[in-house]
């Protein structure tokens, strides 16, 4: 069964691959189904909205295609901390909350605060690798200026 | 002072196609004069018994000045930066034929247009639970003077306004619209089509942004001092009267031609 250092491994060396634009190495760290979601909460509709919702073809596609868009020129570092870890006593996974602050850095070396959030995992703990089911990037900001081809 | 000037003034409001609209000028043309039919393509869609709702609102600040963004609502060539754009529309059959139909104060539309998303990778034709008036992958656009544009994708739809903060700063609003009450699954397949193109983490929506911005960029830096609106096409999709009936209509407002080159001419007018 993963240890707590295994399964924080898995969720910071996601947002490495991520930085990295190592798409394959991100994907290798998620189960052969998983759901990947972007979510924030609308004051004006007064519900959830989901900003992006994808299986693991989906991603693939998107991930694949992102070098045929003009997208930002510069680098988005992830910042996360995981916070709990809550293992499921029957069933062999563990929901995991991460805190995360994504920054921008552009060209020129200028970095800013590009979003805040939170990952909410759920990863499968039976192996000592263990991969990920899902993620909810849940997040607080709703402005994201031109918005991202990279997901978070 | 007497109490009819010290009171809160009446706001002038229309509602079409559920949709409120708000002039702050006491002195304006009502709505009916100032719109007349440029919403007449959105009243099968938004006008039918089946309601639509909002599902999706986001704002995106942009270093630009609003008309630049209008701009991108109004002329098509700059679908070729997109590449769901170069393969979703241009290979569509009556891409560069449909044309623009021009209202009197800078309003437009064009005409419908059948697009193929199953030319992107993963990606299915729009053609079940379309919204109302809608067929298969149809889609249609209305620009209302000055910052209001509806898309319609097949099955999904979405309202863009701008809020004008300084000459050089924008705030795109972007709405959502799915058919309210429909059931779960329905929503999120409507949900999936627009944050293909349209959500913050869509195709296309960051790559408009970046482009109003580095147009913005080019204009500022003297890299590209002048728009050139000069293209004749007969009304076909890249014609610029849409933009030439725009720059009209501004140009009424504002005392002054767009082409006007007078050194304290303001970009924040």
């Amino acid at each position: 069964m993963a240890s707590d250092d295994d399964v924080k491994a898995v969720v910071y060396r996601s947002c490495l691959a991520f930085d990295d634009e190592r798409f394959d190495d991100y994907l290798a760290l998620y189960a052969a189904e998983f759901n990947y979601r972007v979510t924030a909460y609308s004051p004006e509709l007064r519900q959830d909205m989901v900003w992006l919702d994808q299986d693991r073809e989906q991603m693939a596609n998107l991930l694949e295609g992102i070098d045929n868009h003009h997208r930002l020129p510069g680098r988005f570092t992830r910042q996360a901390n995981v916070y709990l870890i809550e293992r499921s006593p029957t069933n062999g996974h563990a929901t995991v909350t991460t805190s995360l602050v994504v920054m921008y850095t552009d060209v020129e070396g200028v970095s800013k605060v590009f979003a805040v959030g939170r990952y909410v995992d759920s990863i499968d703990i039976a192996g000592d690798q263990p991969p990920l089911k899902a993620r909810e990037v849940r997040l607080e900001t709703r402005e994201l200026g031109p918005g991202s081809h990279v997901p978070m | 002072m007497c109490a009819e000037n010290a009171g809160l003034r009446e706001v002038r409001t229309a509602v079409r196609l559920g949709m409120v609209f708000i002039n702050l000028d006491e002195d304006g043309a009502g709505f009916d004069a100032f719109a007349g039919n440029a919403l007449e393509s959105l009243e099968p869609i938004m006008g039918a018994a089946q309601e639509l709702e909002v599902f999706h609102i986001h704002r995106s600040t942009l270093r630009a000045n609003w008309k630049q963004w209008q701009e991108t609502q109004m002329e098509t060539y700059h679908e070729y930066l997109h590449y769901l754009n170069r393969h979703v529309s241009f290979r569509a059959d009556n891409y560069f034929d449909r044309l623009w139909k021009v209202y009197p104060g800078g309003h437009g539309t064009l005409e419908p247009l059948r697009h193929k998303y199953e030319e992107i990778k993963g990606w299915d034709e729009r053609s079940k639970n379309t919204l109302p008036g809608l067929g298969p992958n149809e889609a249609r656009l209305v620009d209302l003077f000055p910052d209001t544009s509806v898309h319609c994708r097949a099955t999904v739809g979405r309202i863009d306004t701008t809020i004008p903060v300084a000459p050089g700063v924008t705030i795109v609003e972007r709405r959502g619209l799915g058919i309210k009450g429909e059931s779960t699954q329905d929503r999120a397949r409507r949900v999936l089509h627009h944050n293909q193109f349209w959500g913050p983490f869509g195709r296309n929506h960051p790559e408009d942004c970046l482009a109003v911005e580095w147009v913005e960029d080019a204009n500022h830096d003297g890299a590209a001092r002048f728009g050139l609106i000069a293209r004749h096409e007969d009304l076909k999709a890249q014609y610029d009267e849409m933009m030439r009936a725009y720059y009209d209509a501004w140009g009424s407002y504002m005392g002054r031609a767009a082409s006007d080159l007078q050194p304290t001419a303001q970009a924040a007018e």
